[in-house]
């Protein structure tokens, strides 16, 4: 078996982590060494730099509190931990609008893996519907705003976004439907949607 | 289906970069504590759960440089003389102290077998006094009433004097107790006027104040009574017990909290970093009480509670060169209408 830090056993998955820190707390340690900065991206891109550092580590607070809840057939902890997440960063419900608001001032740096449709996007966002799209997301209702981003931003999966909200698969879809609407709407008061909208289909 | 939508949202992401493991050090290190605290098995009971469910430290409503109580500037502005006049249209009294005793009445006083042992760290003392009081019952004003809180020291001829509208929709005024002399108008200011920043809130009493510490912690921030901190962690050493403190003077000394509101608050404080226990702590009146104190920026604040009834009886400060105030809660009561200034 494979050694980590403090010649630790290197397991297998996070729910074996987990399941080992039940009896050795000082085992979760691993799980934050694995994931915190990939939490602590989400976090600052939802509610900003300056205050990512406590909220991340309050939701690694909260994850070791818990633990002995945590479903040990999840393999994979990110989900959880992206769930404990979303519910701090809904505490600082001002950050993230304010965050929100930066981009109406701002040009965003489109981080994707730039294919064609994003770089469109990115520059058409720039200049025309950056503020409309920003505000729309700003006015969303909390838990639609929580699926959209989970899934736009960090690429999270339905099931996997239904296991961060303790939610189910199909309340998920209908909250992005939900979501996806009412930016649809937005994005149409600003003309831009036909005209993107024609932009992917010449591809 | 077209997901330009989508696509779109995705353009507006953050460009945000992994943060290098040393940039996440503090955060391991609070996780590593916690770990530690475990192993030692001297985690603190947590009655209601609210740790598990949103976090075990208190958030972080720190103050920026200079913060004073909000109602300071109130108290400051108070005039000369004044007797201990009962308010006209006294309704009912809520009985937080004498002066003329060593405890303070019945109204958040368990009885005796609800006494700490000794010994105790102020969370949990505070969380002892949290349990306490939870359920008990007490008056509570209607919407039209006002909040009169007198506080001062003894035989002081200028103690301070406080009517604060019960729910914030009529003016308040702060002045010399009894209602003589000069006084300052605060503007009508409801919690959702307070709540979208359109003013500084004031209220006696807010039913609508929450009763779980997290909630009450954003509220106490909303509502702008407590800051957030925004400052790098190696600045941040108490100025959450701090504004918290300083947040328990203002609503003490001015407002009628239920006691689950008071209870919620004492929950807060033992999830906080920075407060210690005061085994005895004498306040402006003589009464000798239980004190919970905190240090930030070389001053000293410690709040005195009855020890066996855990109502408020005031607080004492100390900067580098000795005491600075000391100042008792001397009356709280319901009044039907401020008296009419002139």
């Amino acid at each position: 078996m494979r050694t980590g830090t403090a010649g630790r056993p290197v397991r297998a998955d996070d729910a074996a982590v987990i399941e080992a820190s039940k009896a050795d707390p000082e085992a979760f340690a691993e799980l934050f060494d694995r994931h915190a900065q990939m939490i602590h991206r989400y976090i600052a891109r939802r509610i900003g730099p300056q205050i990512a550092e406590d909220v991340v580590a309050e939701t690694f607070l909260v994850a070791f509190r818990r633990r002995d809840r945590y479903e040990p057939a999840q393999a994979d902890a990110r989900p959880w931990l992206y769930g404990i997440a979303t519910h701090l960063i809904s505490q600082h419900r001002r950050d993230e609008s304010r965050q929100l608001r930066l981009h109406q001032v701002a040009r965003p740096t489109p981080s994707v893996e730039p294919g064609h449709e994003v770089r469109v996007a990115g520059d058409v966002t720039a200049e025309t519907v950056r503020g409309a799209l920003a505000a729309a997301l700003d006015e969303l209702p909390d838990l639609e705003r929580d699926v959209l981003l989970l899934i736009a931003w960090e690429q999270l999966s339905y099931a996997e976004t239904a296991s961060a909200l303790g939610v189910p698969v199909g309340t998920v879809r209908s909250r992005l439907n939900r979501a996806r609407h009412r930016v649809r709407e937005a994005l149409a008061a600003t003309g831009l949607s036909a005209t993107f909208r024609e932009i992917l289909s010449n591809e | 289906m077209n997901d330009f939508d989508l696509v779109l949202v995705t353009s507006l992401r953050p460009d945000v970069t992994l943060a290098p493991p040393q940039h996440l050090a503090a955060a391991r290190d609070q996780l590593t504590a916690a770990i530690a605290t475990e192993q030692r098995g001297d985690v603190l009971a947590d009655p209601d759960g609210e740790a598990a469910r949103a976090g075990d430290r208190a958030p972080q409503i720190f103050p920026p440089a200079g913060h004073k109580p909000k109602r300071s500037r109130g108290w400051q502005a108070a005039g000369a003389i004044a007797g201990l006049v009962v308010a006209a249209g006294v309704a009912v009294a809520l009985v937080i102290g004498s002066a003329a005793g060593p405890t303070p009445g019945p109204r958040r006083g368990p009885g005796p077998h609800h006494q700490p042992p000794v010994a105790l760290t102020a969370a949990q003392w505070l969380t002892t006094a949290a349990t306490a009081i939870a359920n008990q019952r007490t008056p509570i004003p209607r919407p039209g009433q006002y909040i009169y809180t007198v506080i001062g020291q003894p035989h002081s001829t200028n103690n301070e004097g406080a009517w604060l509208s019960a729910n914030g929709r009529k003016p308040g005024f702060f002045g010399q107790a009894g209602g003589h002399g000069g006084h300052i108008r605060i503007p009508p200011c409801p919690v959702p006027a307070a709540e979208t920043g359109k003013c500084e809130f004031d209220a006696g009493y807010v039913p609508q104040m929450p009763t779980s510490p997290r909630a009450l912690a954003d509220f106490l921030v909303r509502v702008g009574i407590a800051t957030k901190y925004h400052g790098p962690p190696d600045r941040s050493k108490n100025w959450a017990a701090n504004t918290l403190g300083k947040s328990m003077i203002t609503m003490f000394s001015s407002m009628d909290l239920s006691p689950r509101q008071q209870a919620a608050l004492f929950k807060l404080m033992a999830k906080t970093r920075g407060f210690v226990l005061v085994k005895r702590a004498v306040d402006a009146l003589g009464r000798t009480g239980t004190g919970i104190a905190w240090s930030y920026q070389g001053g000293t604040v410690t709040l005195i509670f009855d020890r066996h009834s855990y109502a408020f009886l005031g607080w004492t400060a100390h900067g580098q060169g000795g005491p600075t105030d000391r100042v008792s809660l001397i009356k709280q009561v319901i009044v039907n209408r401020p008296p009419s200034f002139k």
